[in-house]
């Protein structure tokens, strides 16, 4: 009896919740249609735009697109295959668990997709242009282009910090994550130097012996000479009141609201977690404080308070600060269910038994509860990204969302309301997106909390 | 019960303290806090304030003194129902909210009551047909309507039904026609009848799709109670044990979560009296925010925030009304 003896795992809690998410086909495809909707946010410059991809004029090759793109689109460029190589590699080359080479290529990802955060005609410059001269101009231009290489930096000391003291154990060799470090900062180096050419022609008229033109040839914020052009082959969605392409709009506005539903949610993620958390584990006066606090927020209607604290803060329409004044307000929902979570997980025998052990109360709260809670929580943030972007549209749509130029969804369809005897077409390209991209993320939700609740079994 | 409502009341005390001071501390710790106090730059909050508002402002709000003084003053004032006056016409807040006040609860009101009535069968049917192909239709399409946001089906009703180029069914904007004053009663009635239709139809789907998935839940619930398979052993019909055993006792729960409905159906309130131009509280919120009408925004910012916190305490003692089960000792 020669049996292969088979090592048997217990399903991690992880993966259970995910075997029983993608049984469900509607959270199936809701996921997918998030992550198309996210590939095309990222992908827009080169969707729609009025520069060609590649031009051949006079035996002169140009990719004029390239030349246009922002610092941050060009990190998505590099970022993302840099992620995919490191992959890779894991994989084929040292066909070993490599944690730092994991956490790498998810760095690399992150750094990649900040281009979501970033939408077209946004830069870190427009905070401070008050009072502008050239070194303030140099220091903020400085600032602009830094943010991936200071998160690259914090997140490599980080990884080396960790991964020092686990090498012992882990058996880690640490070497190629110094080499990929090193391409981070000279591609982060080189982008500084790169100044985005603002060409404002377009290359759809222009003579050439070739040209490739975006799937969309026009920019979301240029205007062409038919407005009130309804749906054709030249304009997909139509285009509005000063002849703006409606499907280049939208490509770009998916930018806004992924980001603004993600970025919210996040912000709405740290202080809820961190304020029920804080008040399930320490109770007591903490608690009755922090659950006043919650009480006290939850008389304000969510889209009102988000209305007067821009109507008395406003400087600007700045995207951060609509980003932090949607997450700010809707926290409340989440910190009530991470105190329930921790209150519950609390009184169980387990955080007990890791202070005995000496654990003190940062590492009780991040390493024993936390995790407990995440599934709710994660089905919580799931709903909460689609109620931020909901509330995003709105903001636009009553006019104190974005600045004008900006596109966004909510900013379409507030100019569909002033046209809308005829211009059909503004109303319903906008509203449709918007619909999918909610029911998308709703089903998500939905599909979550199933495979997340113990009660509802599946075989 | 009567102890059980005394310390229910007094527990909202804190929280309406907590209330207004939020409210003063927006408007005190707002960037045109110092524009006022400063008395120059009066573009500062994008809105021109002329010098005699500033000073009512600054009067009302107790801008020059110190902020713990300035709140017990504001306060004073506010519990006398003094919001002071409107930038716009001049004419008191209390007034201005108070004319407006009818039609937003009267459109809020009958959307409630509308959700309702169409929500509970709907959830009562999917959950006794719990995973067949009614329940499923009917779970997707409470799931449409409810992704789908509320001025975007707004914008879609008025080009479909009102003006556009389709059908000229209902009206576009407003609450009455032009003439409605030379109207007689019943005919000024049907008229308001006729301007509501297409807003409430947009404020009630929303709270119609979360009602309806509350109550497909609630029913489940009850369906697998003890007392529901007691009933059907000593043979009672299915209708019976649904509509005397289970509905009744899912319906608890369902009845109290209209206050959950409170603070969206405002939020409601704003988009929609703002597209249909409807004289109430939203598009008074609407109008003041857009012309920086200060002591409009926080009055009914104030009022607004009361109104859910006295929901929330209904619901709680509707509660306790409904379900001679719960007792508070």
């Amino acid at each position: 009896m020669n049996e292969v003896t088979h090592e048997t795992y217990s399903e991690t809690y992880a993966r259970r919740i995910w075997r029983h998410f993608y049984a469900d086909s509607f959270a199936r495809n809701g996921l997918r249609m998030v992550i198309v909707l996210f590939i095309v946010a990222a992908l827009a410059p080169f969707l729609a735009n009025s520069h060609a991809i590649i031009r051949v004029a006079d035996g002169h090759v140009s990719f004029p697109i390239f030349a246009s793109l922002e610092p941050i689109e060009w990190r998505f460029l590099l970022y993302v295959p840099l992620a995919g190589i490191i992959y890779l590699a894991r994989r084929l080359i040292f066909r070993v668990p490599r944690l730092d080479l994991a956490l790498l290529a998810l760095l690399c990802t992150l750094t990649g997709l900040l281009v979501l955060v970033m939408p077209v005609h946004f830069s870190f410059s427009g905070l401070f242009t008050n009072n502008v001269d050239s070194t303030f101009e140099i220091w903020t231009y400085s600032i602009e282009i830094s943010p991936a290489l200071w998160i690259m930096i914090l997140f490599g000391m980080l990884l080396f910090g960790v991964l020092r003291r686990r090498a012992r154990f882990l058996r880690l060799p640490q070497v190629n994550s110094t080499f990929v470090l090193l391409i981070v900062i000279l591609i982060e180096v080189t982008l500084a130097f790169h100044h985005p050419i603002n060409d404002p022609t377009n290359d759809r008229d222009r003579p050439a012996s070739f040209k490739l033109m975006p799937l969309i040839p026009y920019s979301p914020i240029e205007s062409t000479p038919d407005p009130f052009s309804p749906p054709a082959w030249k304009h997909l969605c139509g285009t509005d009141s000063t002849g703006r392409d409606i499907a280049a709009r939208m490509l770009h506005g998916a930018r806004t609201s992924l980001s603004i539903g993600f970025i919210a949610q996040s912000i709405a993620l740290l202080v809820g977690v961190t304020l029920g958390g804080l008040a399930g584990y320490y109770r007591g006066w903490l608690d009755i404080g922090v659950c006043r606090f919650i009480e006290i927020m939850d008389c304000f209607p969510p889209l009102l308070l988000i209305l007067v604290a821009i109507s008395l803060f406003e400087s600007q329409n700045n995207m951060f600060y609509i980003m932090a004044v949607i997450g700010l307000t809707s926290w409340t929902g989440l910190a009530r269910l991470v105190r329930g979570e921790f209150l519950r997980l609390g009184s169980q025998p387990f955080p007990q038994a890791a202070r005995a052990l000496g654990a003190g109360d940062f590492r009780v709260i991040v390493r024993h509860l936390l995790p407990n809670a995440l599934g709710p929580i994660l089905v919580s943030a799931t709903f909460g990204v689609a109620s931020a972007i909901l509330i995003e549209s709105s903001l636009s749509f009553l006019g104190f969302g974005m600045q004008a130029p900006t596109p966004s969804w909510g900013d379409i369809l507030s100019d569909a309301r002033r046209y809308i005897d005829f211009a059909w077409w503004l109303a319903f390209f906008p509203g449709l997106a918007i619909l999918i991209t909610i029911m998308s993320y709703n089903f998500v939700g939905e599909g979550l909390r199933d495979a997340v609740d113990p009660r509802l079994k599946v075989k | 019960m009567t102890t059980y409502l005394i310390r229910r009341i007094l527990l909202m005390v804190p929280t309406l303290f907590g209330i207004t001071l939020l409210t003063f501390l927006l408007l005190r710790l707002s960037p045109i806090n110092p524009a006022l106090a400063k008395g120059a730059g009066s573009a500062e909050g994008g809105h021109a304030m002329t010098a005699q508002q500033r000073e009512d402002m600054i009067k009302f709000y107790g801008l020059d003194k110190p902020a713990w003084e300035a709140y017990f003053i504001w306060l004073g004032k506010v519990l006398h129902g003094n919001l002071s006056d409107s930038f716009v016409d001049s004419r008191p807040v209390v007034d201005k909210i108070s004319e407006r006040m009818g039609l937003t609860i009267s459109i809020t009101g009958s959307a409630l009551i509308i959700s309702y009535l169409i929500a509970i069968p709907l959830g009562v049917l999917a959950a006794i047909k719990r995973g067949q192909i009614l329940d499923r239709s009917i779970s997707f399409a409470v799931f449409l309507l409810y992704s789908i946001p509320s001025f975007v089906a707004a914008l879609l009703l008025i080009l479909l039904v009102a003006g556009g180029d389709y059908f000229n069914l209902l009206p576009m904007y407003g609450a009455n026609s032009i003439n409605a004053s030379a109207m007689g009663p019943f005919a000024w009635v049907w008229d308001r009848v006729i301007h509501m239709i297409l807003p409430v139809i947009c404020l009630t789907y929303a709270s119609l799709a979360s009602i309806s998935r509350y109550a497909r839940v609630s029913m489940l619930d009850a369906l697998g109670q003890d007392f529901v398979r007691t009933a059907r052993a000593k043979g009672l019909p299915e209708r019976l044990v649904i509509m005397r055993h289970a509905l009744r006792n899912a319906l608890i729960p369902i009845i109290t979560i209209f206050t959950l409905e409170v603070p969206v159906l405002i939020s409601g309130a704003i988009i929609i009296e703002s597209i249909f131009t409807l004289p109430g509280m939203g598009h008074l919120m609407f109008q003041s925010l857009d012309a920086g009408d200060y002591p409009v925004i926080m009055g009914l910012t104030l009022l607004i925030a009361i109104v859910t916190l006295v929901s929330y305490l209904l619901a709680d003692i509707l509660y306790a009304v409904v379900d001679p089960r719960i007792t508070y000792e």
